[in-house]
């Protein structure tokens, strides 16, 4: 709980009493829990502004070290390279020793700490000119930022280790190399992450950690492909997008908010990102065994990790569904059973595969694409549907948005008339504004007779 | 997890640090006191990195290709033997799959390995004979051109110096034709570049005095 909503509880504690709706004691007990919430609480100024301190040390360093003092010799410089990781080593020995644990500290220490590996690598590789190898630089880099992101648990090593990871594996691939390393090495944070999201003051802290190993983790999955089987990516990304949706219905966590949980905006959000762009054509183009892909940059092996994902993911959203379809209460439309939207939408990866199918053996994408558009469209429709039963402006938004992404999409593709696309985009953002205006409406007379 | 492991990870931790930088170091230092030493003609140019400064560009006149008679993958672990040029430096004289007893080599990877191909005329004895050919095809002929990359790229200088470094090079070349020669110790397939030299002097020698000027 925030200072500010303590203090609004305080006044209000007060005048409960005041007005005997609570009696001394219960008052007393009150503020005595709330004095202990406010003084657990993150102190985000001073967290943000150590930070930004450590990160202009840190940064001033390497500046100071790349002008390269050439006069100071090899030994000076071997031992200037380990003074930054010797700093942190005697920092974090004194916090240990004084019981310093606040994020105040600790953050801004994760942070120097981070950059000092970094400044003493790039000190060695100066000293002994190393050959440009940015690769096995960042790849080193970041390793070293395991036992940072453990001993601190702090925000900056780990975002630093999701990006450097990302990086490295962009990098490798790029070099023709395998990027299925990336995988394990992620798994050695993933710890980090679950302790954070267990302590109950790390909220902020591990809703961020979350999306940053959301975020390089979606972009690292199509990095990390051998797309050896061309158009495989599809039902890869629909499978693990619908995966996260499914995971965000089975925890049930949908009062926390959007931001407050990443998997299942990211699952939602990229699916239909996703299924956005397979309602083009151009998808759906030179895709399926007869385009089976063998340049030199083709590693045969690494694509079972393809297909072992395109089984996988796929799998693992039909458990998620099953799951999580066993816990939602049914209800009926007079007498008609309905499905909630997310049941729809977690079926992506099983209609994407069809479509797939449709393209790689009958050889039109013309069809598939189709197939998409019409399932996107009904999707919208569904989900439109689900927010007026319930009156939910956010959910009847969100379908009106697909339902025009769908009818912008298509028809900026089509060859109609200016004439034509100027009436039906009108009456689009006419049917958006009034569904609006009648589920605002009917939340108010709801309002009003509550 | 208690802070008595806390502790203990960051030390482990702290100590890997500095293993993994005191191991780049110490293979380094053993090279440039016990390797040998070669010297590769090059050209330096200035550049800049914004992690380790300012340094030249080395561009070894040496070919980074050779053509062999086995197939290579791509990434694969090679050797490559150094030996004596014919103008005193040294040059790459071929590449092997193990370290050779004795010899002096720099250990590195294949960045590509392509078939070499001999092109043929197509048609009869009388067609040949007449030098009238349409068309030829492409035979190979068992050899390979094996790409690979040598680990001496940069000379990190100081800011000021790096410039004088790269335009002391050009004004040497323009005047009399002095090549740039890169001192490098090798041990056990490490090379470790010791200095770059300018007419027979020290590149920062060359560089100071110009910048004094």
């Amino acid at each position: 709980m925030t200072s500010g909503k303590v203090k609004w509880l305080m006044r209000e504690v007060g005048a409960w009493e005041r007005e005997g709706v609570v009696d001394a004691a219960t008052a007393t007990r009150l503020r005595a829990r709330y004095a202990l919430a406010a003084a657990n609480e993150t102190p985000w100024g001073r967290i943000i502004f150590g930070s930004l301190g450590a990160l202009l040390v840190g940064l001033g360093v390497i500046a100071l070290l790349a002008a390269n003092w050439g006069d100071l010799g090899r030994p000076v410089r071997t031992i200037i390279a380990f003074m930054p990781l010797c700093a942190c080593a005697v920092l974090y020995v004194a916090g240990y020793r004084r019981r310093w644990s606040s994020r105040a500290f600790l953050e801004p220490l994760g942070l120097f700490w981070g950059l000092a590996v970094g400044t003493g690598i790039a000190l060695i590789g100066q000293t002994y000119h190393l050959p440009q190898d940015a690769e096995a630089f960042t790849l080193v880099w970041t390793l070293l930022l395991v036992p940072v992101c453990y001993a601190t648990r702090a925000l900056a090593p780990v975002a630093g280790y999701f990006i450097g990871l990302l990086i490295w594996v962009s990098m490798s691939q790029l070099a023709g190399g395998v990027g299925l390393w990336y995988w394990p090495l992620v798994a050695i944070v993933v710890p980090v992450i679950y302790c954070a999201y267990r302590e109950p003051d790390a909220e902020v802290r591990s809703t961020w950690m979350l999306w940053i190993a959301a975020l390089s983790c979606t972009a690292a999955l199509g990095i990390t492909l051998e797309k050896s089987l061309p158009g495989l990516w599809m039902i890869v990304y629909t499978g693990a997008f619908a995966a996260l949706l499914l995971g965000g219905e089975v925890r049930g966590s949908d009062e926390r908010g959007w931001w407050r949980n990443p998997l299942r905006t990211l699952g939602g959000g990229g699916l239909a990102v996703v299924l956005y762009l397979l309602i083009f054509r151009w998808p759906w183009q030179e895709i399926g065994w007869n385009h089976w892909r063998t340049d030199i940059f083709c590693h045969r092996w690494a694509s079972f990790f393809d297909f072992g994902l395109s089984i996988a993911l796929p799998v693992t959203a039909a458990f998620l569904l099953v799951l999580a379809f066993r816990r939602v209460p049914r209800r009926d439309w007079y007498g008609v059973p309905l499905l909630p939207a997310w049941v729809l939408w977690g079926a992506a990866p099983f209609v994407t595969a069809t479509a797939y199918a449709l393209a790689a053996y009958g050889g039109s994408d013309r069809w598939s694409a189709l197939f998409m558009t019409f399932y996107l469209a009904g999707l919208g429709l569904a989900t439109l549907g689900e927010g007026l039963a319930e009156r939910r402006p956010g959910t009847i938004n969100a379908g009106v948005l697909v339902l025009l992404a769908v009818i912008i999409g298509r028809f900026f593709s089509s060859d109609a008339s200016f004439t034509a696309k100027g009436v039906v985009f009108i009456i689009c953002g006419g049917v958006f504004l009034a569904a609006n205006l009648v589920v605002s409406r009917r939340m108010k007379q709801k309002e009003g007779a509550a | 997890m208690n802070r008595r492991w806390l502790l203990i990870i960051a030390l482990i931790g702290l100590m890997a640090q500095c293993g993994v930088m005191g191991f780049m170091i110490i293979r380094r230092e053993i090279a440039l006191r016990n390797g040998a030493v070669c010297r590769f003609l090059t050209a330096p140019v200035d550049p800049y990195d914004a992690f380790r400064g300012r340094y030249v560009a080395l561009s070894l006149a040496e070919a980074r290709s050779r053509l062999c008679d086995r197939e290579y993958l791509r990434g694969q672990r090679i050797y490559a033997v150094i030996g004596e040029g014919t103008n005193g430096y040294n040059a790459i004289e071929r590449l092997t799959l193990r370290p050779e007893a004795g010899a002096v080599y720099i250990q590195t990877r294949v960045l590509s390995c392509r078939e070499e191909y001999r092109q043929l005329p197509v048609g009869t004895n009388d067609v040949a004979r007449a030098g009238r050919f349409q068309n030829t095809r492409h035979v190979p002929t068992g050899r390979y051109h094996v790409h690979f990359a040598l680990p001496f790229d940069r000379f990190y200088m100081e800011e000021k110096l790096a410039p004088e470094a790269e335009k002391a090079y050009f004004d040497v070349n323009r005047r009399d034709k002095q090549e740039g020669v890169a001192v490098v110790r090798v041990w056990r397939g490490l090379g470790v570049i010791e200095d770059i030299e300018l007419g027979g002097r020290p590149i920062r020698d060359v560089a100071r005095e110009r910048l004094k000027r």
